[in-house]
């Protein structure tokens, strides 16, 4: 069967109308349902009806928050604003350093340099619960690669670690930098390679990180109580060995809602 | 007296044969039963009353139904755990089956939505929304004619609102 129209009758008719006017809401919004968040915020500033079905629906921020491992929003927070919480995670961008290049994007870093170098997270982490889960690509020369935390931007050029106000997770499985006196470090840190994902929980509230490999916890430790924001990170260079770039992918952001975890033993 | 429970887990009934489907506009399809079926709303009427012969659509034209209808003989088809036919074949089938003008896709969703497919529904919304990804408000209002009628104030609180998108 053909419907199209001849080339007089396409000229000579009233303009299309909007399609969208004939269909029911829910199938409007079945459709956003399809849309990550940019393409949703754009397609919800054309007219009202995309407006209320798509932005202001808070059936569509539930729908991708679950599908995206973002946790139920608590008390007046809508999924609209959980979700933003977690996707407005991003690498610091930086000026290239034609010294030290390295290519950052929103979730992803590569290390071209063979200098250790690190690079944060932004927001930092004011309150609540945050875990954030890192993956590096496969690499020939799986060593000198880390993640972790630091009280402040100006990290030092290496590793996180190396400081006083931050701390790093060797893939080899050290636990590095200086730790708040009061509590002790637990044993069982692990060492970690190419594709496992490396979790990292910072919770404000009570002033202590815990550590996951592969969605596994693995160990915990405590931060200093006047550490008022912190930010996540990652560590790494290229191969000393050949042309070879270390790849990390900033896998998920989550917001985690306070559990019955135990407090730490003091010593 | 069958429980519930063991009414549910017992075998659907074999449909056999086949069903006049009558659209909107006049057009009548023979269809065979199993086929028309993947369409629930004509399953459950086909479940009321196996001995009926033709079943009026009055939502759906000749045009669209055909389409669907292809659509559902395919699936029947394709779906068998026999057929032979790869995951990556149904992909390239269903893209295909979709690459029809405006005016046919957006009539295809209301079909499906009336005849209840799920799995049309899915592929036509997923179509559209497609059409939508990487343009601007603009470009999206110049190619679906819509007429921008938020306030000023809307238009400002969402442009706030999602400033976070774009840092």
């Amino acid at each position: 069967m053909e419907n199209r129209k001849s080339e007089a009758e396409f000229w000579s008719g009233p303009p299309p109308a909007n399609p969208f006017e004939q269909l029911p809401p829910d199938i409007v919004v079945s459709i956003l349902t399809f849309l990550e968040p940019r393409d949703l915020a754009a397609v919800s500033k054309t007219s009202r009806l995309f407006l209320e079905c798509g932005w202001r629906n808070e059936v569509i921020w539930r729908n991708y928050g679950r599908n995206n491992g973002v946790s139920p929003p608590e008390g007046d927070k809508s999924w609209r604003q959980a979700v933003e919480e977690v996707l407005s995670f991003h690498f610091i961008p930086d000026p290239p350093d034609p010294e030290n290049p390295r290519l950052i994007l929103p979730h992803r870093v590569e290390f071209l340099s063979k200098i250790c170098t690190t690079c944060l997270l932004t927001p930092p982490v004011t309150h609540g619960i945050k875990r954030v889960t890192f993956a590096f690509d496969d690499f020939p020369d799986f060593s000198n690669i880390a993640v972790g935390w630091s009280s402040t931007t100006n990290v030092p050029n290496d590793y996180l670690g190396n400081s006083a106000a931050s701390v790093d997770w060797n893939c080899s499985g050290g636990l590095f930098g200086a730790h708040s006196p009061e509590w002790e470090q637990e044993a069982g840190c692990q060492h970690w390679g190419a594709h496992d994902q490396i979790g990292i929980e910072l919770n404000m509230d009570r002033h202590t990180v815990r550590l996951f490999k592969n969605g596994t916890f693995v160990c915990r430790c405590g931060i200093p109580e006047q550490w008022t924001q912190v930010w996540f990170g990652a560590c790494g260079r290229a191969s000393d060995q050949c042309h070879h770039t270390l790849v990390c992918n900033l896998v998920r952001v989550e917001s985690i809602p306070p559990s019955a975890e135990p407090e730490l033993k003091k010593k | 007296m069958a429980t519930p429970a063991a009414a549910a887990a017992a075998p659907a009934p074999q449909l056999e044969g086949d069903i006049k489907l009558v659209s909107e506009d006049a057009h009548e399809f023979v269809t065979p039963k199993n086929v028309a079926a993947q369409c629930k709303m004509i399953k459950t009427m086909l479940e009321v009353s196996e001995e009926q012969e033709f079943i009026n659509l009055p939502n759906v034209k000749g045009k669209e139904l055909e389409k669907v209808i292809e659509y559902c003989r395919y699936h029947v088809q394709a779906d068998k755990p026999d057929s032979g036919v790869s995951d990556n074949d149904k992909k390239t089938w269903d893209e295909n089956f979709v690459k029809v003008d405006k005016e046919t896709l957006f009539n295809l969703i209301m079909a499906a939505n009336y005849l209840d497919v799920k799995s049309l529904l899915d592929l036509t919304c997923a179509t559209v929304a497609n059409m939508l990804k990487n343009k601007t408000p603009e470009e999206i209002r110049r190619e679906f004619n819509i007429k921008n009628d938020l306030t000023p104030e809307e238009e400002e609180e969402i442009k706030r609102e999602s400033a976070w998108l774009y840092q």
